[in-house]
């Protein structure tokens, strides 16, 4: 090799490791999609809309959150009854967290720490410091809590009990229950508007979605779904997403294998949109332009263009896919 | 005559052995169960099919029910009057045989399986659902004479 050569090989290798190390810096958002039946999460690139990696977890991993920040992932191993922490960046485990037996769903305070997890078979409310894994509280609520919502001034912690068929209402400054409303048939999501104005719950088996406002802590308004060709009871209502701007709601149906678009002013159905089979849980990305959805029959995720309201991808990822996030 | 009358007392006398031979049984009653149609739950789209909704049985005859579910919903599957008018011999699920005096609930929270082997001890018509779930069609009955 000659010098001229040597030089140039040089330089390549060196613009090769300069390559390297810009990617992390222009990083597409990824998405993180726990498989319930697999025991495992798919991490999705949401530019190129590729499972990049599949990455095991505990056994039934279900609920599935990010840090404010976008650099942990928090996921319920339900079966292995903790929470697991992982490193967005580099996909390792970095810790596990206490939760009493079987968390489903949990919600982070806006600022980060506690984590409010539901543990469905003790019928408590398990308050975690994810730094230092202390029991910060133990709530009791209804029988078997699932749904978690924080509002997003933190003063609120809602959660949804899937038997008792109420939203309880926590005082997040002394743990305590102040509230309870009764809702329809077997309660899933628990969703604070970003106003902090509406309080959205969903109801599977009900077939309806309640509209609180957390003024008076009073329904406003339940929605109900009618598809034509898709039997009533077919129509479960369960993920719930707000855009931030307060104008849209997205709503999942479970086996009718539609999310609903419901105008978060009128509190209208405005159009249904065909997805996967058995649609659960929605997630949006950081810049909300997309939305996805996990499709626990056809173990695929969709894809809708938020101002299009179009469904444009399917990904297929793991079996029997529950929960989804996007980080940036 | 004589004969004819013979013939009608031995029925007569044949009968009201057939009908009081429960009554009067002797014996292990809960042994060569007779096995029903499996109870399948959370069958079709919408996940609130049910297999069979009707079963006929008998007072001091050993049976086992295979119950599965699908998992598309969750089932709390109960049937309290049921429970308390049965002698329960076993529940099994896997490998495993619990022997207890009674049942309130088998609760389905995901796909399962578990086998009950009983004998009804009092007739009558008991209901059987999964519990909250009875509007959406996740009921039926157990009809023991």
């Amino acid at each position: 090799m000659n010098r001229q050569s040597l030089l140039s090989t040089s330089l390549a290798a060196l613009a090769g490791l300069m390559l390297v190390d810009a990617i992390p810096a222009e990083a597409s958002p990824r998405a993180f999609v726990t498989n319930e039946r697999d025991h495992t999460m798919s991490v999705v690139d949401m530019a190129t809309l590729k499972v990049t990696d599949t990455i095991k977890t505990g056994r039934r991993p279900r609920g599935i959150i990010a840090s404010p920040d976008g650099k942990l992932i928090y996921v319920c191993a339900s079966d292995d009854n903790r929470v697991e922490v992982y490193d967005a960046a580099t996909l390792k485990l970095v810790k596990t967290l206490r939760s009493g037996p079987d968390p489903e769903l949990f919600v982070l305070h806006p600022s980060g720490n506690p984590l409010y997890i539901a543990n469905e078979d003790d019928n408590m409310v398990t308050v975690v410091n994810v730094e230092n894994n202390d029991l910060i509280a133990e709530i009791p609520v209804g029988v078997e809590p699932e749904g978690m919502g924080i509002s997003p001034d933190g003063k609120y912690m809602v959660n949804t009990s899937e038997t008792t068929n109420m939203a309880h209402v926590v005082d997040t400054s002394n743990n305590e229950i102040i509230e309870n409303i009764l809702v329809d048939s077997r309660p899933r999501i628990a969703e604070f508007s970003k106003d902090g104005k509406q309080l959205w719950v969903s109801a599977e088996v009900g077939g309806t979605v309640a509209v609180i406002d957390p003024a008076t802590w009073k329904i406003i308004k339940k929605i109900s779904f009618k598809i034509p060709g898709v039997a009533d009871d077919a129509i479960q209502p369960v993920g719930v997403r707000i855009t931030k701007d307060g104008s849209k709601a997205f709503i999942a149906l479970g086996p009718a294998n539609r999310v609903a678009v419901v105008n978060a002013k009128t509190l209208e159905v405005e159009k249904y949109l065909l997805v996967g089979q058995r649609v659960w849980q929605l997630g949006f990305t950081p810049d909300e332009k997309f939305l996805l959805s996990t499709n626990g029959n056809s173990n695929d995720i969709s894809v809708i263009d938020v101002a299009d309201e179009k469904v444009t991808k399917s990904i297929t990822v793991g079996r029997l896919p529950w929960g989804v996030v996007v980080v940036p | 005559m004589t004969l004819r009358l013979n013939t009608a007392l031995a029925g007569t006398l044949a009968a009201l052995l057939v009908t009081s031979g429960a009554a009067f049984a002797a014996g292990d009653l809960t042994l060569k169960p007779t096995e029903l149609k499996p109870l399948e739950l959370g069958l079709g789209n919408a996940g609130y099919g049910v297999s069979e909704t009707k079963y006929n049985l008998e007072t001091g005859k050993a049976y086992s029910l295979e119950l599965s579910s699908t998992g598309k919903k969750e089932c709390a599957w109960q049937a309290p009057d049921f429970f308390k008018s049965i002698f329960l011999r076993k529940v099994e699920v896997e490998e495993v045989e619990i022997k207890a005096i009674g049942l309130t609930e088998i609760e389905f929270e995901k796909d399962g399986e578990a086998e009950l082997f009983f004998v009804p001890i009092k007739p009558g018509t008991y209901s059987w659902y999964c519990k909250g779930m009875e509007e959406r069609g996740m009921k039926g009955e157990f009809i023991v004479k």
